[in-house]
């Protein structure tokens, strides 16, 4: 402030310190001329990178919810469906009854009857884990029937073909092999 | 207007269901009529005692049919009454020694006073019978073989004899004939003809594998007997029994 009142006013002869000074105006700027507020600029834009926009960023992270989600989709299929799957399975002749073995996990089966004339009969009853035993003498079955094995969640109709039988992880059986 | 949107909803309708990849579940097939099979263990035998009636007189029957050459020996006697006051008394017998299949086979028959030995083979049929066949049948020689090259048309008069399967389905009959579960470890079980309380006989056949006849005993009002089945499937030498019955020309 000193200084500053010391610059404002022109040094002169004749004056003193404590002295009035005639003459001279003496009226000080009642405003302060330095600027005490900053100054308001307008910050230039960021310019942001593509990678970095909201939009982007929360469409990568739903697509990789979504590409997991399809993962998890998979692997549960994989186990619950396919695992149930009649594979090995054999045909044969035990204490005069048709036996019938094959692999697969612990699951429901279904066993179904075809007779030559394509007419299905089922008979899941017999399924004892991954085996069958059907009666002999109860006209089950004649010499140009097959059995066909598949998991029993199928709903599909049954059929002999080789094609069917794949997609529905089945097998089939014949009793001329049985012999 | 509403035409064109009917369709829309058509063409909607079937592209849902061809997405959702089946139309209607294909109905399920039917379990097999009559027999319920959910108790059953097949460790138990062949299972012939889950059916009843016909069924088990037609299975029997089809598995003698399958079972190739047989020996049936035995006896029935016919049981006759002749007023309703009087006593029942044994009438006329019927006696048979059969081996061999319906086909092929070499065969005894004693019916009453009537007897006849029989041979018969793809070849033809060798006939011969007693004095009391002789008079029952025209044109027929008592001790006469009487060879043809086709089946010899008075055998006709002796079936079901001559046939093990029509034996069996004869014996049974198509009413009330029942099996009973095997008992124990018994190799044969038993097939019960007959309605409810009165058993006209009762044939005993295999437990394991084909129901082959072993036994039957027939005790009833109208007679009595017991036939044995034996020697399935032992091949009969029907051309020894030929040169027996030797053809009157040969020799």
């Amino acid at each position: 402030m000193s200084a500053q009142s010391a610059s404002s006013s022109h040094a002169s002869i004749g004056t003193e310190a404590g002295r009035a000074r005639a003459g001279a105006s003496s009226s000080r700027e009642l405003g302060s001329t330095a600027a005490v507020l900053p100054e308001i600029v307008e910050t230039p834009e960021r310019q942001r990178p593509w990678w970095l926009h909201p939009a982007f960023i929360v469409s990568v992270v739903t697509t990789f919810l979504a590409l997991g989600a399809a993962l998890a989709w998979w692997i549960v299929s994989m186990i619950t469906d396919d695992s149930v799957k009649v594979t090995n399975l054999t045909i044969g002749s035990e204490a005069g009854n048709i036996a019938l073995h094959w692999d697969g996990p612990d699951a429901e089966y279904a066993l179904y009857e075809v007779s030559a004339g394509g007419d299905v009969t089922d008979l899941s009853q017999l399924v004892v884990g991954t085996s069958a035993w059907v009666f002999s003498a109860v006209a089950l079955y004649d010499d140009g029937s097959c059995f066909v094995v598949r998991p029993a969640s199928r709903t599909e109709q049954v059929s002999l073909d080789a094609a069917s039988l794949q997609s529905q992880n089945g097998a089939a059986a014949c009793v001329a092999d049985a012999r | 207007m509403t035409r064109g949107r009917s369709a829309v909803a058509v063409l909607l309708g079937s592209a849902l269901l061809l997405l959702t990849g089946c139309g209607k579940p294909a109905d399920p097939p039917p379990p097999p009529a009559g027999v319920d099979l959910s108790t059953a263990n097949a460790a138990d035998g062949n299972g012939l005692w889950l059916r009843s009636g016909a069924d088990v007189t037609d299975i029997v029957s089809e598995a003698v049919r399958a079972g190739g050459p047989v020996h049936i020996s035995g006896e029935l006697t016919e049981t006759v009454q002749p007023d309703p006051e009087a006593e029942p008394e044994p009438g006329r017998s019927i006696s048979i020694d059969f081996r061999g299949t319906a086909a092929s086979y070499v065969a005894t028959v004693v019916a009453g006073d009537v007897r006849i030995d029989a041979v018969v083979s793809a070849e033809g049929s060798r006939v011969r019978g007693n004095a009391a066949f002789a008079r029952e049948h025209e044109g027929r020689d008592a001790d006469a073989v009487v060879c043809s090259d086709g089946l010899d048309p008075v055998l006709a008069d002796f079936a079901p004899l001559l046939d093990p399967s029509d034996l069996v389905t004869a014996l049974l009959g198509t009413g009330g004939v029942g099996a009973s579960p095997p008992v124990g470890d018994a190799e044969t079980i038993e097939v019960v003809t007959g309605e409810e309380g009165s058993v006209v006989g009762v044939l005993t056949v295999q437990r394991y594998g084909a129901p082959l006849p072993a036994s039957f005993v027939a005790a009833d009002a109208s007679g009595e007997g017991e036939l044995a089945f034996a020697g399935w499937g032992e091949e009969v030498d029907v051309a020894a029994a030929a040169a027996d019955l030797a053809c009157p020309e040969d020799g």
